[in-house]
């Protein structure tokens, strides 16, 4: 189909080849950010939604000669601590074979009691409304069996959130820095298209042309560019993402998260042209705009 | 309409081209510009379409101080100027119809109607069956003409036209200056830069002489029908 003339001829300059893929380039460089700062934020609130109201008590094996008489009293008298503290809703000790099991990513199988001294787990479940005081359920530990570890897994936790929160960082400062980029590319575009166009500028300048008028030619030079470059971008990341989302779901063996997105985050996605031809629109605009109201 | 008082121009630093020009040109005038090359014809008119700022002195255009004006105050007043440059000034990407309705476009004007103009007007110039062609494909007095059509085709209040009959012989010259003639009556104030002394002196109207940097407006030279000229005189 024939494109209609324009009164500014954009179409035949040379950003009409380079910028789409200029823009290209940083559309994928933000998207593989956007995409790992998804990634982390589901791993977070992952963990976060999987922790929360739960506590793990840690009952050590400290005498390896103990018969397991001794062992299940121990383990009977922390429970009978955490069934009588007031906003504890369920304490279950996990069996032997179900610590191996869990441990079995990183240790292998075949691991047993008898080769290690594993502790005794009890995962707790505690009321959130009215949590119980996890000092004074500390020490009533403590007291029942000397050596049990109460874990909130707020330290874990709040590890895990710090690197989760450096790692969004660094993602929105590298969104910021690649839409600082093709802000300046496409300025430096539209001012360089100004000067190749000056006499047909002046010429509808002298027509009655406003500058407004002038810079739509513009804009909708760099909107149709930004769009394709963000397409081809946006493009580019997901064949990037998608190939590794397949990687991590092959090797399921519970480290990982799957990456399994819902709309929105696709939608953030899908999103990144759409942003990317509107930033390069309005800056095409506005440069084009401020140069001419330099002019005498 | 137009008026100039005392009005000085000169490029940078360099010596005044024009000095103390002060004139007035009533609505509904029709003048020819007059003068030896480089007297600063080109220069004169270049200051009515507000492309040259004057060095000095007071323009005034339909009852505004060009000075004051803001640059969309400007875009708007030059809708109703109607220019025919020396050199033409066509888009050479565009086709001949698409730059005679440039003007219609720019003031958002768009559609059938804008076509029905085109190609009557086209066909008045004699360029009907070049609708379609580039610029650059058609001659150079065809290429005035092409200007001609576009400076027309918003029924400017203001028309003025450097040398529009430098390149084409002289029946169609005569047949431009008719049109010029015909917008005249309908209420376009005219200004044509000329040094074709057979067409000013066929056409009878007022003339604006310039030499030694200075005007001078002289009554036509028939002086058969009433001067529309008001002002005057350095």
């Amino acid at each position: 189909m024939e494109r209609p003339a324009t009164d500014v001829p954009l179409a035949r300059d040379a950003s009409e080849r380079f910028l789409p893929w200029l823009i290209a380039f940083m559309v994928y460089l933000a998207g593989l950010a956007l995409a790992s700062a998804i990634v982390v934020h589901q791993l977070v609130v992952r963990w976060d939604t999987g922790l929360s109201g739960q506590l793990t008590v840690e009952v050590p094996l400290t005498d390896l000669e103990a018969s397991a008489r001794q062992r299940q009293m121990e383990i009977d008298r922390v429970l009978a601590v955490l069934n009588g503290t007031p906003g504890v809703t369920g304490a279950i000790h996990y069996q032997p074979a179900e610590i191996a099991e869990l441990l079995e990513p990183w240790l292998g199988s075949g691991v047993s009691d008898q080769s290690l001294p594993l502790p005794a787990m009890i995962a707790v479940t505690v009321d959130p409304a009215q949590p119980p005081d996890l000092a004074a359920l500390g020490q009533a530990l403590q007291r029942a069996v000397p050596g049990t570890l109460l874990d909130d897994h707020q330290r874990w936790l709040g590890r895990l959130l710090d690197l989760a929160r450096s790692v969004q960082l660094v993602a929105a400062v590298v969104v910021v820095l690649v839409g600082a980029a093709a802000v300046l590319a496409v300025a430096f575009v539209a001012r360089a298209g100004l000067a190749m166009h000056g006499p047909a500028i002046e010429i509808l300048h002298l027509i009655g042309a406003r500058d407004a008028y002038i810079a739509r030619q513009f804009q909708r030079h760099a909107l149709r560019l930004g769009l394709r470059g963000g397409i081809i971008g946006t493009g580019l990341a997901l064949a990037t993402i998608l190939p590794i989302g397949y990687l991590i779901e092959r090797s399921q063996d519970g480290m990982l998260p799957a990456l399994s997105w819902s709309l929105p985050e696709w939608g953030m996605l899908a999103l990144l042209p759409v942003a990317t031809a509107l930033v390069t629109m309005v800056t095409a605009r506005l440069t084009v705009l401020s140069t001419l109201a330099r002019m005498p | 309409m137009v008026r100039f008082e005392d009005v000085a121009l000169k490029y940078g630093a360099g010596p005044d081209i024009l000095t103390d020009v002060s004139f007035h040109l009533a609505p509904g005038s029709f003048h020819f510009l007059s003068g030896p090359s480089g007297a600063g014809k080109s220069s004169l008119l270049k200051m009515m379409y507000l492309a040259y700022h004057p060095s000095n002195g007071r323009i005034t255009l339909f009852g505004r101080d060009v000075a004051s004006l803001t640059r969309d105050e400007r875009a708007l007043l030059r809708r109703r100027i109607g220019v025919v440059f020396q050199d033409f000034r066509l888009l050479p990407h565009l086709s001949v119809a698409e730059n005679v309705a440039l003007p219609l476009r720019i003031a958002g004007r768009r559609g059938d109607k804008v076509r029905e103009h085109v190609t009557e007007l086209l066909a008045w110039v004699g360029l009907a069956e070049h609708y379609n062609d580039l610029p650059a494909t058609l001659s150079g007095g065809q290429q005035q003409r092409v200007a001609i059509a576009r400076a027309v085709i918003g029924q400017p209040s203001l028309l003025l036209a450097d040398e529009p009959t430098g390149n084409v012989d002289d029946r169609i010259a005569v047949r431009l200056l008719y049109l010029f003639e015909e917008l005249n009556k309908l209420g376009t104030t005219v200004v044509i830069a000329t040094h074709s002394q057979p067409l000013v002196a066929r056409f009878n109207h007022p003339l604006i002489k310039l030499g030694d940097g200075t005007v001078r407006v002289e009554a036509p030279p028939g002086r058969t029908t009433k001067s529309p000229v008001e002002g005057s005189v350095v």
